[in-house]
């Protein structure tokens, strides 16, 4: 859904960076130049490299909004409200769904669809062989 | 970026994302970014709902006349998602401050999360420090700004412990929830009913307004039997239901010296505020 790779990537760059910059010795850095300006210039480009990143992170996620809403998946399979429910409590006991709604007995059978083809419409994607590429 | 620490877990994401101030709190962008896909749609029953599998999940909302209240909701199921994944629970109440109130664990730290993914201390307190002594009406234009609740920003205030205030919520029947800044001490126990010389019982009985912060005994607002000897600040306005929010400030450095009340029945002190 997002441009986490390149985020990450970056995000690892910029940590060694920094802590390259923190491990090195005053002699380390440039002669003639005071350590400690450039220690406090490199923290603000970390960090406006930083920021750059996130707001390109950002600027991704509105990206692929608009593009995860033209491609939403319309057409679900026809089930049963019992088949539906049995499903669900299925679920609620699999540590690879999370479920944060009512309880299975106040459930409304409109809910129970509802909850159940959103579950089959996640499970469908991430099964997608197209999954690896969002 | 994993932390047990809600409000951090929070704030780390709105650094990483770069966010520097209010209006580029788009929730629905933090949401995708964190695998989260949003749906409003009518629900019986519940503010929202999380399903999940694997990496990716789908909040369904409420539809809401407040934005500010679908914001939090979004941010409350961001919240579970980061936080509570590979779990089942029951979704949020209809009422955020039944959850805030509630003894439910995960409820209160999804919706810590959210608090603090709306209004992140870096810039939430900067804008609370310019309005120097806040108001109501000063908390109402950062409401709009952070695009939040009232309810929301005034617990938030509380919860910044920068001021020595406590949040109130009263209704005709009495007093419904209440929070105070951190340092601001427990002995001071507020009234179960409206005194007919508050500010508060004015708005709600009357539909007087009050628009600025007042002057008002403490007495006023304290069962305690020293609170005669202290003043305190006082705003109201009316909230929804038939609610009135009440802004006070303990503004007398001596309230806070003072010791433990010895006069206050125990009953009171054992009872959840």
């Amino acid at each position: 859904m997002s441009d986490t790779g390149k985020s990450d990537d970056l995000a690892m760059f910029l940590q060694t960076q920094l802590e390259e910059l923190l491990e090195m010795t005053d002699k380390d850095i440039l002669e003639g130049t005071n350590p400690k300006d450039l220690t406090s210039e490199n923290l603000a480009m970390i960090t406006a490299a930083k920021a750059e990143a996130g707001r390109r992170r950002m600027f991704a996620a509105k990206a692929g909004m608009v593009v995860g809403k033209a491609f939403a998946i319309s057409t679900m399979p026809q089930v049963s409200v019992a088949e539906a429910r049995a499903f669900i409590e299925s679920a609620m006991n699999d540590n690879h769904y999370t479920l944060a709604a009512r309880t299975l007995g106040e459930m409304s059978d409109v809910d129970i669809l509802r909850v159940y083809h959103q579950l089959h419409q996640l499970k469908s994607k991430s099964e997608s062989p197209d999954n690896d590429k969002q | 970026m994993i932390s047990s620490n809600p409000a951090r877990h929070a704030e780390s994401l709105i650094g990483e994302l770069g966010i520097l101030s209010a209006n580029e709190i788009d929730v629905e962008a933090i949401a995708f970014d964190s695998g989260v896909e949003v749906l409003y749609e009518a629900l019986d029953g519940c503010e929202a709902t999380l399903v999940g599998f694997g990496s990716k999940a789908i909040a369904t909302v409420r539809p809401s006349s407040s934005r500010g209240r679908e914001r939090f909701s979004v941010a409350h199921e961001i919240g579970h998602w980061l936080l509570h994944r590979g779990k089942s629970f029951q979704c949020r109440a209809d009422d955020i401050v039944q959850n805030y109130s509630a003894d439910i664990r995960l409820e209160k730290e999804a919706d810590e999360f959210a608090s603090h993914l709306l209004m992140p201390t870096s810039i939430f307190q900067p804008a609370i420090k310019a309005a120097n002594r806040p108001g109501l009406n000063d908390l109402q234009d950062i409401s709009e700004q952070f695009e939040v609740s009232m309810q929301a920003v005034s617990i938030r205030l509380a919860t910044l412990d920068t001021l020595p205030i406590i949040v109130a919520c009263y209704t005709k029947a009495g007093l419904k929830w209440s929070i105070r800044a951190s340092h601001v001490p427990r002995r001071w126990w507020l009234r179960n009913q409206l005194d007919d010389d508050s500010f508060a019982y004015d708005v709600l009985y009357a539909g007087k307004p009050c628009n600025r912060l007042g002057k008002q005994p403490a007495e006023t607002w304290f069962e305690n039997d020293d609170a005669d000897q202290y003043e305190v600040l006082e705003q109201s306005i009316p909230s929804s239901n038939g609610q009135v929010l009440i802004l006070l400030y303990l503004n007398d450095p001596e309230m806070f010296e003072v010791g433990f009340d010895p006069n206050l029945k125990l009953g009171a002190l054992s009872k959840k505020r």
